[in-house]
């Protein structure tokens, strides 16, 4: 494995009506070729914004983004392109990544003239393999436009996008929570096999703690809480063997404890919030139980 | 299974959308719920599952039209099928003896309305007198683990998602209903509040015997909810059963194929082969015409049930 990017104690601070809100706190985190680490939090964790910043979408507050070693803000306009073209995002909502009037051909054609320049026949053929790439047929699919796709088609297209520029970071946030189960399965493991293949550095968001485990099996996991990364582990010691409170009780939910078995635990007080649209209902306050 | 038990009872139901092109939703679907127990409708996106619900609840769309079969409610005062009744009609039954939580109902309380406001609007269109209303709706927000006076003068923008879905069941229990259907109850919630939810909804269960008809994709929530899971595949019903042996013995190549796509924490986390799912195409391309089929005596069979009915498959 060899560095790619990396997030030196970033963080991301927002103003909201005069108000200081902390959506990442001083989160530091490495990325390698060939090496995957699932981001795991609920909604308001801040998972996202890192996304974001590791794209380059977002800049942090505090911190340094360090990009194939050089600090992403030491790099000039050439190095910023490198960097923009060298991490990719995949976002949750194929319906809404893909732009309607383009057909899939079109959609993947774009990219490689203006970025790799390539000749129209040679990116059209290029398209195709990429097309194969993910498992669609090119003739059936490179003249088709996205409404006449399903979901897991068109994050499929999504997917072949992203590679079209050669990228060496993928961010994936969400990328199959919008597909159904039964086809999230074949969307994963092709995006696996394909990272493999092109010994990719992968952060994958997902609120999803089973998912994470299965996508991350062999690499690793972050747990992210309030901003703050609070347990990263690999894959396997952080499912079996939860040291942080907060972990346990994801892995209890996923797992479904408490319901059925008859559980005497006290129902979590809920609280009522003010006007903060922002943020979801809090989760209930392990650390003080500890 | 005692028939004075039932408290829903669906039989045949078929179900068709009527457009550019012809679209069958539900095909002879057949479900039947007890008091005080949970079903769950499990099926991915387009197997018909919200529509059967709708149809249950005489809430479909113009452009669906029910072809055959009928729902019962049972009530103390006799059975009322709910198909074919008049819109005024079912108003007033809708309610009182079966209720409804839809998909997505954290935003489908009105913006503008204090939470205090939709308890009454619900109690004065059914005749409940406003301080009887009151009394009930805070009992309920109380049973939903909520603290009633605080939620009372509240906007529905002042509540969290998690809250909001609590009002919503609360709401939906305000005529204390025999049986309410909820539509993915729990999506659009983080993991924590979802296990919450469903816990609130136990208990509620637990203290009032309501009987839920719960909608999800989700195997593994059904599983931890239900007594009985439905699974339902291109319109059809293909495998019942009582939800311990459907997951630990599921019959039907779908079912199996769910079981084995859900990722697991604890078994062995490799990802299973892609094709673990039959697609919709092949499984009605291969005849899902054949007969339901009665697992322990392998004759074909009639749902309603408390055993194992799987529909047969034709050879691959």
């Amino acid at each position: 494995m060899s560095e790619l990017l990396r997030l030196d104690r970033v963080t991301k601070t927002y103003r909201q009506r005069r108000r200081e809100v902390t959506a990442v706190d001083d989160v530091s985190l490495t990325l390698g070729s060939e090496q995957i680490v699932c981001l795991v939090g609920e909604s308001g964790s801040g998972k996202s914004t890192v996304g974001r910043i590791v794209t380059g979408l977002t800049d942090p507050t505090r911190g340094d983004v360090v990009y194939d070693g050089v600090r992403a803000r030491e790099l000039g306009r050439r190095g910023l392109r490198k960097r923009r073209l060298g991490v990719q995002l995949i976002q949750q909502d194929p319906y809404a990544s893909l732009n309607p009037g383009l057909t899939v051909q079109e959609a993947l054609v774009a990219p490689l003239r203006r970025h790799l320049r390539l000749p129209s026949a040679a990116a059209r053929a290029r398209a195709n393999d990429l097309l194969a790439d993910v498992g669609l047929t090119p003739d059936t699919f490179a003249r088709k436009y996205p409404h006449e796709l399903s979901g897991g088609q068109r994050q499929r297209v999504a997917i072949a996008r992203s590679l079209t520029v050669e990228p060496r970071v993928l961010v994936a946030d969400e990328a199959v929570s919008m597909l159904d189960v039964s086809i999230r399965v074949s969307v994963l493991q092709k995006l696996r096999g394909l990272c493999e293949d092109r010994q990719l550095a992968v952060l994958f968001i997902t609120h999803d703690l089973a998912v994470a485990s299965q996508f991350g099996r062999d690499h690793s996991i972050a747990v992210m809480q309030h901003g703050r990364i609070v347990e990263h582990r690999p894959t396997h010691e952080l499912v079996s063997d939860p040291q942080h409170a907060y972990t346990r009780a994801l892995l209890a939910a996923a797992r479904h404890e408490g319901l059925r078995s008859g559980s005497t635990a006290e129902p979590p007080v809920v609280h009522l919030h003010r006007t903060d649209r922002s943020r979801r209902e809090p989760a209930p306050d392990i650390k003080k139980k500890e | 299974m005692s028939p004075d038990d039932l408290v829903l009872d669906v039989r045949d139901l078929t179900v068709e959308y009527r457009g550019e092109r012809t679209v069958r939703a539900v095909t002879e679907l057949s479900v039947a719920i007890r008091r005080g127990e949970t079903v769950a409708l499990i099926g991915e996106s387009g197997s018909g599952k919200t529509t059967a619900a709708l149809a249950i609840l005489g809430m479909l769309p113009d452009s669906a039209h029910v072809l055959g079969g009928g729902a019962t409610v049972l009530t103390g005062t006799g059975p009322i099928d709910l198909i074919g009744l008049a819109p005024r009609e079912l108003r007033v039954l809708r309610w009182r003896h079966i209720a409804y939580v839809p998909q997505g109902s954290i935003n489908a309380l009105n913006p503008v309305q204090r939470i205090s406001r939709h308890f009454q609007q619900t109690a004065h269109a059914h005749g409940l007198a406003a301080d009887e209303a009151q009394a009930r709706a805070f009992e309920l927000l109380e049973a939903v683990h909520l603290d009633a006076p605080r939620i009372w003068g509240s906007y529905p923008h002042e509540l969290s998602g998690g809250t909001r879905q609590r009002v919503a069941i609360a709401l939906a229990m305000l005529l204390r209903p025999a049986v309410i259907v909820l539509d993915e109850p729990t999506t659009a919630l983080d993991v924590l509040t979802q296990e919450a939810v469903l816990r609130t909804l136990l208990d509620l269960q637990a203290q009032t015997g309501v009987s839920y008809l719960m909608i999800t994709h989700d195997l593994a929530m059904a599983g931890a909810m239900a007594d009985r899971i439905v699974t339902m595949v291109a319109g059809r019903a293909v495998e019942y059963g009582d939800s311990a042996s459907v997951l630990a013995d599921p019959r039907h190549s779908y079912t199996r194929g769910l079981l084995a796509a859900m990722p697991s924490l604890d078994g062995d986390d490799a990802m299973p082969p892609t094709s673990a799912v039959p697609s919709v195409a092949a499984i009605t391309e291969a005849g899902m015409a054949g007969p339901l089929v009665d697992i322990a005596t392998g004759r074909a069979a009639e749902p309603p049930l408390t055993g194992r009915i799987v529909r047969e498959e034709a050879p691959a």
